[in-house]
């Protein structure tokens, strides 16, 4: 108890409160002594100055910023490894650390948490879509209610996909941290006041726009929506850092001998969606400000109106917001899947006991799908483009099936012939694929224009995306976590929960999905808060939100299993999977810097079953002496 | 060999192979820089997008002068900051730091001529045209967004320049080791070739019309 | 189970067959169309047939061999030796990157070829103006007049403005134009869709663009124009009845609009107060206005009054002033004292009274 108060976590949100009031006592006070209208008559100027204030606050307090500081004082400070001022181990999860598998682990929990925020979100609307008409929530209740659903999930993705890179791609690679500790804490703090900041917008007044945040709806909404506006924007600057961070530790780090292809083909994987992240989110920023300063500074750049014919000034373009939003948002939807589906094809050999089928060609389909992934995202607007332009991005969109085909294939070739055994992980590898696949191929339907202009803004859309969301990344992250766990651990999860919570996950997704779609067919709209019971889709709705319910009682027992079992869990051995890869060949627990020896490469990565195997790596003898 | 050498022998090693060699560090610190840049033209480059979607082939009309001079001023800043990355490398410390407070004072100079005259908070000393207002249609919205977020990167910029002119001043750098210098370098002249695109962007592309 | 890889793939083959066709009847147990009342669906579903094969196809093709996997190449217990050492094999890679992409560039010129179909000009089209707003539908038939198939001529008037509600002659292509406007001159409006389900098209109707749609109704019937594009508070209930009928029954409907109704009526519409508040009880953003006048209304913050014309007067002007329960404030425009004459905010009183008097 007595360390609470040195906790990071701890001074940090006491850092945000503070700054944020002061940053809204500050503006009020400016905005009185220059005559404009008071707080309570317009306030966001001064809420939207005091969220960022509040970030910033966060992160002094925290201690996010201190070695950066330094340094501009003309300081040289060393990178602190451990725990501060003799304080136990586990107070380094709480705070700031530098360490990749202590901020793998703080992403990865805080994505699980965010997580829930989001399906607690989901299930309250659900609730409300039981039935046709209004039960509980006003319309503009609903509107915020699932607008925050989308935003937070996808935020959670993007922690989750932190926790997968961060935790596991130094490990793979051999190296014993990312390139830059420091920047890497960054990442992960960051991210945490700007999700509050989309909480907190839940509350004041909330907002109507959806995740995709579309003038001028989105200039017209309440004062939640700036809060949405910030916290989204500044969870990029998370990615961002990320990215680069990725990059570099790849290309600079990786051990002797590990060439290109025969890294484990996740970190392949992490490439491709660090490629995407640090240069596409950029542009989600853009869209981003300029609706800030639009609802701010009364600036123009979505509304027509604003200009003035008479003296030849243009107005804005709605429109615009749609191209640079969807600029980053479609290859968003990658960085959401890439790694999923990097853990797919980590796995795979491990529970087939088998080389990895067409190890290049997954390698290069991550690269493919994120490079053909810029060159779509108008697909999103079939409906609000002109008729030329939107064809060339019809036959954009259908290639993208190309690539992430040749994974299906390449994974159905490395269960061929195999040794298959089933335990918790690899049921959710498979599940994943199950439902990708379902996923992936609702796709090109959308893809088509005709089609998609019956499709579009249907709840078909919305089974789409859960169906790849959940294949792509929420089964594979729980494959992860129920693989990695006695890595992490060091003692084994309960199978037979592990298996009711995959059992109760499957059928209850399918439900969802499946449902959704259908709606969507016959004609059910998204983002709506009543639905006419004419359409004949109460029945679909009520079902939608049992599977729901299924999924969040799947997920109470995977809470519980991965709690109780980190106590009382049977202690696990080194390598419980026989797996080749380098993070099972050091200890449990690992070591603060991973390896004790430097380890090299001497054979590939998913030689299994090969006769005279060199194996993967060898650990290096002691040097020194 | 005895358990106690073993162990004395592991922290020893923790203690080197962990980190990065100096060497690897600088190459992993230029990647980063360079990845970064990478990163920025996206920004910069769905604003440049966002002017051609919305202005098209037309302009607002801006003072050419004070765009030539504050283009002019930039231009050279970079010239002088070339300067003092090579002085470092010679270990020229007077003409390092020289060049540094040049540099500085005509990003300053660029800055103000921007923010002081452009944006209209002061009245312009080159010209008579009234300034440009954000509120002024996709002209001033579009104006605002790209001076102000260059200036933002040019102010941070500056605010580099002199963290570097101070460490400098405190002996961090020398022929070999002057990674700081070469960073701060590396960014600036991004930030001046941003411009480089955006001044035709905003002040020759395009007729004026009204 | 020492079968050749032949004869395993000779079974999977087989099974994926079989699986494709359950798959693809399970489709048509799950996923149904709305029916199919538009010349533009006709062609439309057929693609959509066309799709459902495919995904049911490589739905059966991948689940087959995954799930045949799963029961054939499973470990035996205490075998710990590893699988068949083979990593990949180049031609297939290579058959299953061309044959997909051979797939979709086919479906993508066949939809293509289906969308120039369907936005190719008729020759006799109807031009209907559809607006919107937030949140309703205004309709309005452009141009003075219409020749129809038969030779007899429609004359529109300027007072045929329908809200909520139109009538459209069966067997005509229409050409939409699509507007999106604001409550007020300085109000931008926000952006909105245009989807009638059994139409199968949708287009947006975004803030500063006209866009058109073309749509030619088969089937004489009542159907609903559903707003799909998320436009605020009332998105889920900006609906339109969407009638096609007979050329005489359009043409008597055509009548029926022109004379309209009082004049509060008219205003009802024209100051967009049919976005939120409905005139037979139908739950809206903004409560509705059958049998309000007269009526004790209670206020979030628990405090009740009559409403009298003096009450509706200080709600349509100041709606801020008293926010009914169950409602929110900032929803309703607060600048219609500024839009409107003191002679239309009575008008509209009277308007309202007048709904609670004929029952
Ligand atoms: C995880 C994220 C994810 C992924 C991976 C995808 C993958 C794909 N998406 Fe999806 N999509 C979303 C998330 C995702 N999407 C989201 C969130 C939205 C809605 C956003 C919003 O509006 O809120 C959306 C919306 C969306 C739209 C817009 C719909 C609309 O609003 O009208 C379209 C249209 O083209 C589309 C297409 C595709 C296609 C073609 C793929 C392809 O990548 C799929 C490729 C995979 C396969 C095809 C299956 C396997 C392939 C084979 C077995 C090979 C052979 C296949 C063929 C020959 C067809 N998506
Ligand atoms: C990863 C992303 C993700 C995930 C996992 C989900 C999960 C779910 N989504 Fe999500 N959804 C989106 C991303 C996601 N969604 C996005 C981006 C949108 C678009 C928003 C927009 O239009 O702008 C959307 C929209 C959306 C809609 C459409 C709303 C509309 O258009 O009106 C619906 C409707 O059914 C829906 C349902 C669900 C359900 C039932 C789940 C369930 O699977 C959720 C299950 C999870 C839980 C229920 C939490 C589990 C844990 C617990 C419950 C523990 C309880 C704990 C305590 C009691 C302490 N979602
Ligand atoms: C954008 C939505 C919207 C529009 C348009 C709108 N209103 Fe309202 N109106 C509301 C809401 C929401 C309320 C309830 C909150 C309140 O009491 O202010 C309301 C309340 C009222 C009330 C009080 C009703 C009661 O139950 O006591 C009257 C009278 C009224 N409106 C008249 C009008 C008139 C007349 C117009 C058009 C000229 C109009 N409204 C247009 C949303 C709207
Ligand atoms: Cu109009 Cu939704
Ligand atoms: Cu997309």
């Amino acid at each position: 108890m007595r360390h609470i108060p040195h906790l990071g976590i701890t001074r940090g949100l006491i850092g945000q409160i503070v700054a944020t009031i002061g940053g809204i006592v500050f503006v009020s006070i400016i905005r009185m002594l220059f005559g404009y209208p008071s707080f309570s008559e317009n306030i966001e100027p001064a809420v939207a100055f005091g969220a960022v204030a509040g970030v910033i606050g966060f992160l002094l307090a925290a201690g996010v910023l201190t070695d950066w500081i330094a340094w501009t004082r003309g300081e040289d400070p060393h990178i602190h490894h451990g725990a501060r001022d003799g304080r136990p181990e586990w107070t380094r999860y709480f705070s700031v650390d530098v360490n990749h598998k202590i901020i793998g682990i703080q992403y990865g929990v805080t994505a699980i948490l965010v997580f829930v925020i989001g399906g607690i979100l989901a299930l309250i609307f659900r609730f409300e879509l039981v039935y046709p008409g209004m039960q509980f929530l006003t319309m503009e209740q609903y509107n915020t209610v699932f607008s925050a659903h989308g935003i937070i999930m996808i935020a959670s993705i993007l922690l989750g996909v932190g926790a997968l890179i961060n935790y596991l791609v130094p490990l793979q690679i051999g190296a014993a941290d990312m390139a830059f500790p420091r920047l890497n804490a960054f990442s992960f703090w960051v991210a945490v006041p700007s999700a509050l900041l989309i909480v907190a917008g839940i509350f004041v007044q909330g907002w109507d726009s959806g995740w995709t945040a579309y003038p001028p709806l989105s200039v017209k909404g309440p004062v939640g929506t700036q809060l949405f506006l910030l916290g989204f924007w500044i969870n990029g600057f998370s990615s961002i850092a990320g990215a680069i961070n990725m990059i570099v530790t790849v290309a600079i780090m990786r051990a002797p001998g590990m060439s290109l292809f025969r890294m484990p083909i996740f970190v392949w994987a992490a490439l491709a969606t660090a490629i995407i992240q640090f240069t596409a989110t950029q542009t989600v920023g853009v869209a981003l400000t300029m609706v800030t300063a639009e609802r701010l500074f009364g600036m123009g750049f979505f509304n027509p109106l604003s200009g003035n014919p008479a003296l030849g000034i243009p107005g804005g373009d709605p429109i615009l917001f749609q191209h640079i939003f969807w600029f980053y948002s479609h290859p968003a939807v990658y960085v959401f899947v890439l790694p999923g589906l990097g853990i797919i094809s980590e796995l795979l050999p491990v529970f087939s006991r088998k080389p990895l089928f067409g190890y290049r060609w997954i390698a290069l389909s991550s690269l493919a799908i994120a490079i053909v992934g810029y060159f779509v995202w108008a697909h999103h607007m079939f409906t609000a483009l002109s008729p030329n332009v939107r064809l060339v991005f019809m036959y954009s969109t259908l290639f993208v099936a190309v690539p992430t085909g040749v994974k299906f294939f390449s994974w159905i070739g490395t269960l061929w012939q195999g040794k298959l055994e089933f335990p918790t992980p690899m049921l959710f590898v498979l599940g994943a694929i199950s439902v990708f696949l379902i996923g992936g191929l609702s796709g090109p339907i959308l893809g088509t224009i005709p089609t998609d202009l019956h499709l579009h803004d249907s709840y078909w859309v919305v089974g789409h995306f859960h169906a790849t969301m959940f294949g792509g990344y929420v089964f594979p992250y729980f494959a992860a976590i129920y693989y990695w766990y006695p890595k992490i651990t060091g003692r084994m999860y309960n199978e037979a929960l592990g298996k009711l919570h995959f059992w109760l996950m499957v059928p209850g997704f399918w439900l969802m999905s499946l449902g959704q779609m259908r709606a969507g067919l016959v004609g059910m709209r998204r983002r709506i808060a009543d639905y006419d019971p004419a359409l004949g889709v109460t029945v679909t709705q009520t079902i939608v939100t049992v599977a729901a319910l299924i999924i969040a009682w799947s997920m109470l027992i995977m809470f519980y299993n991965l709690i109780v079992s980190a106590w009382k869990g049977e202690v696990a051995s080194t390598n419980p999977w026989r797996s080749r890869s380098p993070e099972w060949q050091t200890p449990t627990p690992i070591p603060e810097f991973n390896y004790d020896q430097p380890i090299q490469v001497v054979g590939n990565p998913y030689d299994y079953g090969l006769e005279s195997d060199p194996g993967y790596i060898h650990v290096m003898p002691a040097s020194g002496d | 060999m005895s358990a106690v050498t073993a162990t004395d022998h592991h922290d020893h090693d923790h203690a080197n192979h962990h980190e990065l060699s100096p060497m690897q560090q600088l190459r992993a610190n230029r990647l980063a820089i360079w990845l970064f840049c990478f990163s920025e033209i996206f920004l910069f480059g769905a604003l440049l997008m966002a002017r051609f979607y919305l202005w098209g082939n037309t302009r607002p009309e801006l003072d050419q002068n004070l765009g030539l001079f504050t283009t002019v001023m930039l231009l050279v800043s970079s010239y002088f900051m070339v300067r003092a990355e090579v002085a470092v490398a010679k270990g020229d410390t007077k003409k390092f730091e020289r060049s540094l407070i040049v540099t500085f004072v005509l990003g300053l100079l660029f800055l103000l001529g921007v923010v002081l005259f452009e944006w209209g908070l002061m009245a312009n000393p080159f010209g008579h045209h009234e300034a440009l207002k954000p509120t002024d249609g996709a002209y001033g919205a579009m104006f605002f967004a790209m001076t102000g977020m260059h200036a933002f990167h040019v102010l941070t910029g500056l605010f580099f320049i002199s963290v570097v002119y101070r460490n400098g001043k405190m002996g961090w750098y020398d022929e070999k080791n002057h990674w700081g210098v070469e960073a701060c370098a590396i960014y600036w002249h991004f930030v001046d070739v941003v411009w480089v695109f955006f001044y035709p962007a905003l002040y020759l592309i395009g007729t004026v019309v009204h | 189970m020492h079968m050749s890889n032949r004869n395993h793939l000779i079974i999977v083959s087989a099974l994926i067959v079989v699986f494709t066709f359950v798959v693809r009847y399970v489709f048509t147990l799950i996923y149904q169309l709305p029916p199919q009342y538009s010349a533009e669906a006709e062609q439309i579903d057929i693609l959509f047939d066309a799709h459902f094969w495919v995904i049911a196809f490589l739905f059966a093709l991948v689940m087959v061999f995954m799930l045949y996997a799963v029961v054939v190449f499973q470990r035996k217990d205490g075998d710990d030796s590893d699988g068949e050492h083979f990593h990949g094999n180049t031609t297939l890679e290579i058959v299953w990157t061309v044959f997909p992409l051979v797939a979709v560039v086919v479906f993508g010129v066949w939809a293509h070829q289906i969308l120039n179909n369907i936005s190719e000009a008729a020759p006799n089209e109807l031009t209907l103006n559809v607006t919107g707003y937030q949140w309703y539908w205004e309709f309005q038939f452009g141009g003075d007049s219409y020749t129809t198939n038969e030779g007899m001529t429609v004359e529109f008037t300027p007072e045929m403005v329908s809200t909520n509600e139109v009538y459209v002659p069966v067997g005509h292509t229409l050409n939409l134009q699509l507007h999106s406007k604001g409550l007020s001159p300085d109000d931008s409006g926000v952006n909105h869709a245009f989807w009638v389900p059994e139409f199968r098209v949708k287009r947006d109707l975004i803030v500063g663009h006209t866009y058109d749609l073309k749509v030619t109704p088969t089937e004489i019937g009542h159907y609903r124009l559903r707003c799909a594009e998320l436009c605020g508070a009332g998105h889920a209930i900006m609906l339109a009845e969407f009638h096609v009928v007979s050329e005489e029954d359009w043409e008597i409907w055509l009548a029926e609009v022109a004379e309209g109704g009082l004049p509060g009526e008219k205003l009802y519409t024209q100051y967009g107060c049919v976005g939120c508040h409905s005139l037979d009880g139908t739950p809206m953003v903004g409560p509705t206005w059958q049998g309000l006048y007269g009526s004790e209304r209670v206020f979030a913050d628990g405090s009740t009054v009559v409403a009298d014309d003096e009450y509706l007067y200080t709600s349509i002007v100041n709606a801020n002033s008293q926010i009914v329960e169950g409602y929110s404030p900032n929803i309703m425009p607060q600048n219609f004292a500024e839009q409107m004459s003191e002679e239309e905010i009575q008008q509209i009183i009277e308007f309202i009274a007048s709904l609670s008097e004929s029952e």
